[in-house]
């Protein structure tokens, strides 16, 4: 009996926020999607500072791609300053992840084989940041965000544990962790 | 002449070897040699909003925290034409700040107007300003200036399950900002009318990369208004003149130690002196030595954050009272133990324990003091339920141990044995959350806070000779007084605007006092008159209930980097029932209900351009009736009227250069009497100040 009160309590809930509640809007990376995945590397441990490498990767021939990464390259120039952080972008080409060496971030744009940098990224223990949601709660992507209308962030704990990615607990507690 | 001196040695068990005792035992916590503060400032930028620990003791965004909560930041106090903590507090919904005197202020939340108001828990940096002696809170005494705060967190409601006791109608958290997060040097000094002199410095140095560095000192000082003395709070004291003053220092040192851990000890001096209203109302003057050190650890484990922290209070207070001075002395040390954990992706947990020991003695050749030493435990759970719904339920025990040491000091009816005595109360905060959809929040919460009788209301012993009797009256503590049981609900709707920093919320509220405490008052029935002794004993005392119930409507706005406003309308209905009072006639000092306004309109506007910046803030507040002495103190208690006011305060600056800015602001520009809800007229006051930062 009391099984079943938990469960039509969790029902009623549900059916009561599940009409209202609205998905994330399909947007590419903006200047404050940047500005929030650089701020977000700052609550790694060990944690980070000063000048990093920002790898922008792409998929070759696929226009949304192609045009994240040039939204995210022309949003960073030459050094974006988010936090501690100053962002230093590298466009490489997921045909071309052995370039992803000496990169602490990476960028992940929508139309690649996400499968694909989540194992390069795991070997080398890359943060790598989305605007697709999708992506990190499959586990391959560790964190996704959306800057619009406010900041959300969902991290994958699947994809942290297998980059050997942690943050700060505190960080973790104000964002959902999946 | 600094009131500590006169008082002996503190004899029994020592405040101080249980510092040193609980230093080794922060020192020995498994989290002691590492931790992680939260870095707001970072925080902040990153989600858009502020964020807090002082609901659940958890990081929370301020839009998911399960409270009714107000965060003023940096920016809100760089905007404000206000020059303190109860200036910038007076311009959010449901909050009343009484100004009796030039200096001498309270705050109350949600109802309960009072001087010396006992029901908010003030804490700098989780560190308690309140003073426990009276249970209040000496705001010009807090020690911390305007241009080292980092932001200002106002929780509504009771939030015993966290802070414990006294946490009952709100909790005030002022956070400092931290060297090693942000940078700088800031010197204020301005003078004003009325003979204002002001002047405060903060420097917030980074040493090295894991070591900074916080100090701050302030001077204030002004005359007394000019119509207190012809006011019903001074009657037949119209010669009492005592202009207000205040200076204090503070200091703390951060660490970084390690990558995932934290630590800070800081001290605190402040002196100040002012005449203030009493809880027994009328006007004193009282000097106020206060002296803190404190300490913060913490660690972050990856599952969670340990921290452990201590704070040791000194506090000597001297009151010119009528013909009689006195001096007391209150030591009150806390040291604590915290675990936050993360349980799976949806849940976290926070355990903690406490020790807290207290300490007031009265000088006059009292050679007793009364004290008690507590015991706490307390947890909190919140779950994620579904996407849009969060549960988070905290409750708390404390067990406390009071005992007189040292002999009773006489006369008395009481023993040594009557103060031999424990309470335990328990407390508890609850609150669903319930998303609807992207930029709405349904809040439903409730709570039950306890608010602990002053160590003042447990042993005080104050000796009045009545003139032409061989009698005398003795306001005496209470050790059977019993702690207060507030009772809060709340249902809260937020509609976020923008980026999410802005919103729209409306707040029902009730809250229900039982066990009210009111002081010892001339007036009441005496406690008890043994025919054998010669005098007349007085005592505080549980005298009935207190209820409050209302709305807050709330709305800020940023419409562009240029333009900020703010407006926000407070209805309030209080009521009180106790034995004695009623139909004007007033057996106890408490005039709760009346003396809190029913209706509160607040609106502010800012606008920054270039090298201006120029803000109005305007206040409307229903007339209120406050508690007087109607003819010489110790004469009848009545209401007087304070009148309804709008009361109109602005700001201009300009930046002439990168480092130098001019500033001149006014409060109460529009004169009005009421503006500050004191019997004493409210003045317009103007001001001029140049700040340099760097």
């Amino acid at each position: 009996m009391h099984v079943q009160n938990a469960f039509w309590v969790r029902s009623g809930i549900a059916f009561i926020t599940i009409g209202v509640m609205s998905a994330p809007a399909q947007a590419q990376m903006t200047r404050e999607t940047v500005q929030v995945g650089g701020r977000v590397a700052s609550f790694l441990q060990p944690s980070l500072s000063g000048p990093i490498t920002v790898a922008i990767v792409y998929e070759p021939g696929d226009d949304t791609s192609e045009r994240e990464a040039q939204s995210i390259e022309r949003e960073i120039g030459s050094g974006l300053r988010a936090g501690a952080l100053v962002l230093r972008p590298r466009r490489v080409a997921s045909n071309a992840l052995g370039e992803l060496g000496g990169a602490r971030i990476a960028f992940v744009t929508r139309g690649i084989n996400y499968r694909q940098i989540a194992t390069v990224a795991a070997a080398r223990s890359i943060l790598t940041i989305s605007s697709d949601a999708a992506c990190t709660r499959a586990g391959l992507c560790a964190v996704a965000i959306q800057a619009a209308p406010r900041v959300q962030i969902i991290v994958s704990r699947a994809a942290c544990i297998a980059a050997r990615i942690k943050f700060s607990a505190a960080f973790l507690m104000l964002v959902r962790e999946i | 002449m600094t009131s500590v001196r006169i008082f002996p040695p503190a004899r029994g068990r020592s405040l101080r070897s249980e510092l040193f005792a609980s230093c080794a035992l922060l020192l020995a916590l498994p989290g002691a040699a590492q931790a992680q503060d939260v870095n707001y400032a970072d925080m902040e930028e990153l989600f858009g909003e502020p964020v807090t620990t002082s609901v659940t003791g958890k990081p929370q965004r301020a839009s998911e925290a399960p409270a009714a909560l107000v965060i003023i930041t940096k920016d809100d106090i760089r905007r404000s034409p206000a020059h303190d903590i109860p200036g910038l507090l007076q311009a959010y919904a449901g909050i009343d700040v009484t100004r009796w005197t030039a200096q001498g202020t309270d705050v109350a939340i949600r109802g309960g107007v009072q001087a010396f108001n006992p029901r908010l828990l003030v804490l700098v940096n989780g560190r308690q300003a309140y003073l426990d002696y009276y249970g209040m809170t000496n705001w010009a005494g807090i020690g911390v200036q305007m241009g080292e705060i980092q932001q200002i967190e106002v929780v509504k409601g009771s939030n015993s399950a966290l802070f414990g006791f006294n946490a009952v109608s709100g909790v005030i958290n002022i956070i400092t900002a931290n060297p090693l997060q942000s940078q700088g040097v800031n010197v204020t000094a301005g003078v004003g009318t009325r003979g204002q002199v002001f002047g405060s410095g903060v420097a917030l140095l980074k040493l090295r990369d894991d070591l900074g560095l916080r100090l701050s000192a302030g001077y204030k000082a002004s005359n007394e208004l000019k119509g207190l003395s012809l006011s019903a709070l001074t009657p037949g004291l119209s010669a009492l003149t005592y202009d207000p003053q205040h200076k204090e220092v503070a200091a703390e040192l951060y660490a970084r130690l390690g990558d995932r851990s934290q630590g800070s000890i800081s001290v605190t001096h402040s002196r100040n002196r002012q005449l203030e209203v009493v809880p027994v109302p009328f006007t004193l003057p009282d000097r106020y030595d206060f002296t803190s050190i404190s300490g913060r650890l913490s660690h972050d484990t990856g599952w969670g954050v340990l921290s452990a922290n201590l704070f040791h209070n000194w506090s000597a207070i001297h009151s010119d009272s009528i013909g009689q001075p006195l001096d007391y002395r209150n030591e009150a040390f806390v040291a604590s133990a915290d675990a936050l954990v993360r349980a799976g992706t949806a849940s976290t947990m926070r355990v903690e324990v406490e020790y807290r020991s207290n300490m007031l003695r009265i000088a006059q050749g009292f050679p007793g003091a009364t004290r008690y030493d507590a015991l706490a435990a307390s947890g909190m759970w919140e779950t994620r339920l579904s996407e849009a719904a969060t549960f988070t339920l905290a409750g708390r025990v404390d067990h406390l141990k009071l005992e007189q040491e040292g002999p009773v000091d006489q006369p008395t009816i009481f023993t040594k044995a009557d103060f031999d005595r424990s309470i335990t109360e328990w407390s508890f905060n609850s609150a669903l959350l319930l998303k609807l959809g992207e930029r709405n929040t349904l809040r439903l919460a409730a709570s039950k806070g306890v608010q602990l009788p002053s160590l003042f209301a447990f042993g005080a012993r104050l000796v009045y000779p009545i003139e032409g009797t061989p009698l005398s009256l003795i306001n005496s503590g209470n050790p059977y007084i019993s702690p207060a049981k507030i009772w809060n609900a709340e249902v809260g709707l937020t509609h976020t605007l923008g980026d999410g920093r802005d919103r729209i919320e409306v707040v029902a509220f009730y809250n229900r006092t039982s066990d009210l405490i009111a002081p010892a008052s001339p007036q009441a029935p005496p406690f008890a008159t043994p025919p054998a002794h010669l005098f007349i004993l007085t005592a505080p005392a549980n005298v009935g209930s207190f209820e409050a119930y209302g709305l807050e409507a709330s709305i800020s706005r940023r419409i562009s980097p240029a333009w900020a406003w703010s407006l926000n309308y407070t209805w309030t209905h209080a009521d009180q029932r106790i034995t004695g009072n009623g139909n004007g006639h007033f057996d106890w000092p408490l005039a709760l209900d009346s003396g809190t306004p029913e209706h509160k309109i607040k609106a502010q506007v800012s606008y920054e351009r270039g090298p201006w910046l120029a803000t109005v803030a305007a206040r409307y507040t229903s007339a209120t009736e406050q508690l007087v002495y109607k003819a010489v103190p110790e004469g009848p208690l009545g209401l007087v009227k304070v009148e309804q006011s709008l009361a109109v305060d602005a700001k201009l600056a300009f930046r002439i250069n990168r480092k130098l800015k001019i500033a001149v602001s006014g409060e109460n520009l529009t004169g009005a009497g009421g503006a500050y809800l004191s019997p004493a007229p409210a003045e317009r006051r103007l001001r001029a100040s140049f700040e340099i930062g760097f």
